[in-house]
């Protein structure tokens, strides 16, 4: 019973850093849609069905968070690919400062 | 493969069938041109996914229930598009559609609908004391106190007379414009539950 609160509050906390995940995971290259989806199910798990990935990247790109075009690909047909703007790595650097904050205040209360 | 049309088993391709049918009607208020990107960019990603997992069932699972996650996509682009139009049948549009999209769309969408009709009532006092000078207007009541409206108002005062209507309407538009800028920017973000 314990055991299933505490996968409650990890699948919780999964779905809360989904969109900072994946501005994080955008940082490191520009991704298409699956290759983003790849990477964060690497990261997070199964956090959430995939194609809620596509609202989020919509937010991000009406944000000026990232740019998209439809990029041609060595092989295979072309792909919108997802870029981080410089107003994007500004926003993720202000929320990895925070994050740092956050996760210092938490381990000062459960150290 | 760049297409599910190529997929060589037939159920398979009946289950992308049926899941791209779904998306279809999930995007049908948005124009073709930006529907059909969407689609294209869901149906590479269920591509992949199929070579990775192999099972189409399995991938299209993955990707998850269209008419959940474009419910928000959709409301979002309509919202978008009634800040850059300012047309009112787009914003009709995307209030219908924003209030579709759960909760907090419903919530949104009666918030600025308030706006709304706050805004046409303004516009059409403005209007209606063009016509009809005791029709609508600011009134300094008898016992001092403030009246802006219309109807018979017994024994109160016309203070800015013909000027109400200008000013009305006026203010009946930036209440629309500005409404609409900001519908048009709001972000109703929720991720499904799984």
């Amino acid at each position: 019973m314990m055991g299933e609160a505490v996968l409650d509050w990890e699948k919780r906390w999964r779905k809360a850093v989904l969109p900072f995940a994946a501005l994080a995971v955008l940082a490191e290259s520009p991704k298409h849609g699956y290759a983003l989806a790849t990477a964060l199910r690497d990261l997070l798990g199964a956090a959430a069905p995939e194609g809620t990935l596509y609202p989020l990247l919509n937010g991000f790109e009406r944000d000026g968070l990232t740019s998209a075009e439809w990029a041609i690909q060595e092989t295979g047909p072309a792909r919108k690919t997802y870029a981080l703007t410089d107003k994007g790595r500004n926003v993720l650097k202000e929320g990895v400062e925070r994050w740092a904050v956050f996760n210092t205040s938490l381990r000062g209360l459960i150290e | 493969m760049t297409s599910w049309t190529e997929l060589t088993d037939a159920n398979a391709r009946a289950a992308f069938a049926a899941y791209f049918a779904k998306v279809d009607r999930a995007l049908a208020a948005l124009p073709r041109a930006e529907a059909e990107e969407i689609k294209r960019e869901l149906e590479l990603h269920a591509l992949d996914a199929v070579s990775e997992a192999g099972d189409a069932q399995a991938a299209l699972a993955q990707l998850g229930d269209p008419d959940e996650f474009l419910a928000d996509l959709v409301a979002d682009k309509l919202r978008a598009r009634a800040a850059r139009t300012f047309s009112p049948v787009d914003v009709a549009s995307a209030l219908a559609r924003s209030a579709g999209a759960g909760l907090a769309g419903l919530a949104l969408s009666t918030l600025v609908g308030i706006g709304y009709v706050v805004a046409a009532l303004a516009i059409i006092m403005g209007v209606s004391k063009l016509f009809d000078p005791a029709a609508a207007g600011i009134y300094r009541l008898p016992d001092g106190r403030i009246f802006i409206g219309s109807g018979d108002i017994l024994g109160g005062v016309d203070i800015i007379g013909i000027w109400f209507s200008p000013l009305a309407i006026a203010a009946g538009a930036l209440l629309y414009l500005a409404l609409t800028w900001v519908f048009g920017r709001a972000t109703l973000r929720k991720v499904a539950q799984r």
